[in-house]
């Protein structure tokens, strides 16, 4: 299968993006009435794509944590889009930024990162102060996980969710994340891999959050200019859990993108969307978010 | 300019020759190696890009004059010409030495407030140095200092873009450092506009955040040339202006700032509200020369003390009560020795220094004077004379004592001291 | 037929480790005790792993004494397991085997690979007496694993000789130190509480999250509960056998 998928990348005309999202609530959430808490995005257009998954955390106390991973999603796709409009602004002293960007992408990054915290605590704190916290909301909560709401700026962590986004454009790609879910992407040769680099403080049930007091110091970012990926996928942690091992995860990769391949996007994406109820039941129980950037779309036709 | 392999040599401009013994490390400038001279380890750092004579001219008189201070880790030798590179030889930085860099992400942290402070002192007297001998920065980034976590000792490195005043070797610099004039491009770097990054340093130090970094810049995905010009040139506005709220930090990215502020004392807090001002940001001769920014971490230092919590907090020497920024305990205002305008707080480990008791002198390194406890009794505090001088003490019943080196006077109120040079002081 | 159906799911797993003293002091009926006990657990671990669609149990058991030894490379299958078993002889090396526990509790090297679904493993320590070897060091760098600090730990003492103040430390929580007196009580103590463990441990729990680590703990705390309503019920377990 992949040396199909290696013959078709040979083709000189790379400038076709595709993408995809989907999302599903968990079996678990389903048994104990909880809203789906996952939310993703993707956009395509001539220059680049984006694809988006948020994860809100599922304990008592992140009872709005649906709303916080959809306005991180958005948040960071509006980001994104300004950002990707930036790359061309002039430099003073000649050439554009985005060759400053290729060069050295590290300030960019951060700098796209604190638009992304500043956005999404924007607007949170906007969504709360058009409604306060309900009886009905924090029934569930214990004395003392209600006197940390309390705090001054313990309201938040309602909200809080995990984000990853990827984006890929002619001449480069990146990803970003703060919290768990797994990037995997698939260079020419067919190999998998995890570029953007993992955080300890991620484990078991455990995560890094955008409602972090230092959410900036735990984002993660991987850039590169060359030897763009032939797909990149993200998913959340409904979908790593359901498989476990990085090998496991990657094989399941391997048949969504043969079934993107061989189906074309449109039915690709309406099979994957009814096989996530299964996964989420037989797997990991957890609300399940998929997103993906796919590099050719003349797969079918070759 | 291909790399150096270990066992190359390279030959100085004075004679000699050093001999390559491995790669340290690589910047935006150049390559820094291990060398080998007279069996002696230096380093190395040999420019990537070809270089103008003009710049090596003007190594070679820094060179020639010597480091402003020890603070400096300055070049020491030139290596000859290799094609259009070269480089320059420089002592090793202690590996206990950590980029301030470190420091901003948290990497590495101050051993206590007192290593914070003497850091931002040893900046500060740099600087002033620096300029004393006529000369400016130019370049300064958070790469170009290196300090010691548990002293706060400072070493300063890439000195090779100091110049002298008026001059300018066309180095662009890190804008976040800039002084405005410098961003649009108005002035060039000289000591009015390094007083503005020194200002930018030392709030970096003190609260880990940019003083100019707050929901404006947060604001915006991507910084342009154009929306640098803006931020750092034309409107900067200090995250903590008590008039314009615009540029607050952010929770969750200026969470250092938010937390660190409210810390420290009111006259802190003042200077940096004028130094980030417009009269400041508009007017560079308006700026705080670093000697005033010595005095205010003496100061600082004099209000410093420890807690019985093991932290250090600061005293209010204003009101009857300060509270520990660690643990919460209230602490009841200690006597303090005033002198002049300092107010030193008697304190157990609170010490005196030359600048405070010695008529004309701003040496803030030499102890003086320091507080102790009674062993026997640990609520009886004294203060004990580390100098050679002779203090005479007169004691509020009138009763007077010469206290002489190694001797202590008690801590009480209205005992009054006549430094040698005739400097007095008074406890109350 | 979508290509999808034919992708397999693993089944989730977690892992259930029984840490037995096998010093020559639990000669006799200790060791008797502790073979039959969980010789007749393990049929019903099998039942709660096959009733519950949320995990699989594997089992891994390390025996003590001079030096310490697991009875399989891999942790195994609670259907497929079968039970070998101790016998008692020898010194008590815990700290050996602390040390080789914080081993096998990693992925890259360990048994944690084998944990499919976020899943924090139970560990069960059970002892008649004191460590003659240098049990503190291993301990120390155990409590720094961070599997260990999510697992659910459950420390039997056995008879009186046992050093509890130990024990406490393993577990963390001295509800979770639980002293038998009789082999009833032995038997009656690892059926309840590997039966428990089993169930909590396997339960999908509510995803905590954020920078506050004591949410993944939920699962520790219901245990301690759980052992301690138990224990409250069953006074019986303080009766003394002779020599225990």
């Amino acid at each position: 299968m992949f040396r199909r998928v290696g013959n078709y990348i040979k083709s000189e005309n790379m400038s076709k993006f595709d993408a995809f999202n989907v999302s599903e609530i968990g079996a678990s959430h389903i048994k104990g009435e909880k809203p789906c808490q996952d939310f993703s995005l993707s956009s395509v257009g001539k220059e680049y794509a984006v694809a988006i998954v948020c994860d809100g955390h599922g304990g008592n106390k992140y009872f709005r944590s649906d709303r916080g991973s959809k306005i991180a999603a958005e948040q960071t796709m509006e980001a994104i889009h300004q950002f990707m409009k930036s790359r061309f602004a002039k430099n003073q002293q000649g050439g554009k930024v985005i060759d400053t960007l290729l060069a050295n992408p590290e300030s960019f990054m951060n700098q796209l990162v604190s638009n992304i915290i500043f956005r999404w605590r924007e607007c949170v704190a906007s969504n709360f102060a058009l409604g306060k916290f309900t009886e009905q909301e924090t029934a569930k909560l214990s004395a003392k996980e209600l006197a940390a709401i309390e705090e001054e700026d313990g309201w938040i962590t309602a909200y809080g969710t995990t984000l990853i986004a990827v984006v890929q454009a002619k001449t480069f790609w990146f990803g970003l994340q703060i919290g768990d879910g797994k990037c995997v992407a698939v260079d020419d040769m067919g190999r998998y891999s995890q570029p953007i680099p993992w955080d300890e403080k991620c484990f078991l049930n455990v995560t890094t959050s955008l409602c972090d007091t230092q959410a900036i110091t735990r984002f993660r970012n991987y850039f590169a200019k060359d030897k763009l990926p032939v797909a990149i996928f993200v998913g959340s942690d409904g979908v790593d859990d359901t498989f476990g091992t990085d090998e496991a995860l990657h094989d399941f990769y391997r048949t969504v993108l043969k079934l993107f391949i061989e189906n074309g996007m449109e039915k690709g994406k309406d099979e994957l969307q009814t096989y996530l109820p299964t996964l989420s039941s037989k797997g990991s129980q957890d609300d399940i978010s998929i997103a993906g950037i796919l590099m050719n779309r003349e797969f079918k036709s070759q | 300019m291909k790399e150096f392999k270990p066992s190359d040599k390279i030959e100085l401009k004075v004679g000699g020759s050093v001999t390559i013994k491995k790669k340290l490390g690589e910047g935006g400038q150049g390559i820094v190696y291990l060398v080998e001279l007279n069996s002696s380890e230096y380093a190395l750092k040999w420019y990537s890009q070809p270089c103008k004579q003009e710049f090596y001219d003007n190594l070679d008189n820094n060179i020639r004059n010597g480091a402003p201070t020890t603070a400096f880790l300055w070049p020491q030798f030139l290596t000859v010409w290799k094609e259009k590179h070269f480089g320059y030889i420089m002592t090793l930085r202690p590996p206990e030495y950590k980029d301030f860099s470190n420091f901003l992400l948290a990497k590495v942290r101050f051993a206590s407030l007192s290593s914070m402070i003497n850091a931002a002192l040893q900046i500060s007297n740099a600087f002033r140095e620096l300029h004393r001998n006529g000369y400016s920065y130019q370049d300064l980034n958070d790469g170009n200092f290196f300090i010691h976590p548990q002293t706060g000792v400072v070493l300063i490195c890439d000195n090779d873009n100091v110049a002298p005043y008026g001059k300018n070797l066309g180095i662009a610099g890190k804008c976040r450092y800039m002084a405005p004039e410098v961003v649009l491009r108005k002035n060039l770097p000289d000591a009015d506009t390094d007083r503005f990054s020194l200002a930018i340093l030392l709030f970096m130090l003190l609260f880990n955040n940019h003083p100019l970094e707050g929901k404006l810049i947060a604001g915006v995905p991507c910084m342009t040339d154009e929306m640098e010009r803006r931020f750092y040139g034309r409107n900067p506005v200090f995250i903590f202006d008590p008039k314009n709220d615009a540029n607050r930090p952010v929770m969750g990215i200026h969470t250092n700032a938010i937390r660190r502020w409210p810390v420290f004392p009111k006259f802190i807090q003042e200077a940096f509200i004028q130094a980030f001002g417009n009269e400041c940001i508009h007017e560079p001769n308006k700026r705080n020369p670093e000697n005033e920014w010595r005095k205010l971490f003496v100061r600082l230092r004099d209000e410093t003390v420890k807690c019985s919590c093991g932290s250090e907090t600061f005293i209010d020497v204003d009101v009857p009560e300060s509270t520990c920024i660690n643990c919460g305990k209230k602490l009841g205002k200690p006597l303090t020795l005033n002198i002049g305008k300092s107010r030193v707080v008697m304190f157990p480990g609170q010490k005196t220094y030359n600048c405070h008791t010695k008529t004309g002198s701003e040496d803030y390194i030499y102890a003086t004077g320091e507080v102790i406890q009674n062993k026997n009794n640990p609520n009886l505090w004294g203060l004990r004379n580390l100098s050679q001088d002779v203090w005479f003490c007169t004691m509020s019943d009138g009763k007077q004592m010469n206290i002489k080196n190694n001797e202590v006077i008690p801590v009480l109120n209205n005992v009054n001291i006549v430094f040698a040079g005739g400097l007095k002081g008074e406890m109350a | 037929m979508s290509l999808l159906d034919a992708v397999s799911i693993p089944r989730r797993t977690m892992v259930l480790f029984f840490l037995v003293d096998t010093s020559g002091s639990m000669n006799g009926d200790k060791i008797g005790g502790v073979n039959e006990a969980i010789r007749e657990v393990i049929p019903e671990i099998k039942d709660i792993s096959s009733e519950n669609a949320d995990a699989l149990i594997k089992i891994a058991v390390l025996d003590f004494s001079s030096g310490a030894h697991w009875l399989y490379e891999r942790p195994i299958e609670s259907d497929q397991f079968i039970w070998n078993n101790l016998e008692a002889g020898g010194l008590t090396d815990m700290g050996v085997a602390f040390n080789m526990l914080n081993d096998k509790l990693s992925i890259t090297t360990g048994f944690m690979a084998e944990v499919i679904g976020s899943y924090a493993p139970a560990i069960f320590l059970m002892s008649d007496g004191e460590p003659t070897d240098d049990y503190k060091k291993g301990l120390d760098e155990l409590r720094k694993n961070k599997w260990f600090k999510s697992a659910i730990k459950v420390a039997v003492a056995i008879g009186e000789g046992a050093n509890t103040e130990i024990l406490k430390e393993f577990t963390g929580n001295e509800e979770c130190v639980l002293t038998v007196r009789s082999p009833q009580a032995l038997r009656k103590m690892i059926r309840f509480a590997s039966v428990t463990a089993s169930q909590i441990g396997s339960k999908s729990s509510g995803v905590g999250a954020g920078d506050k680590p004591q949410d993944s703990n939920q699962k520790a705390a219901d245990f301690a509960g759980q052992i301690k309503t138990f224990q409250q019920d069953n006074t019986d377990l303080t009766d003394v056998q002779a020599g225990w």
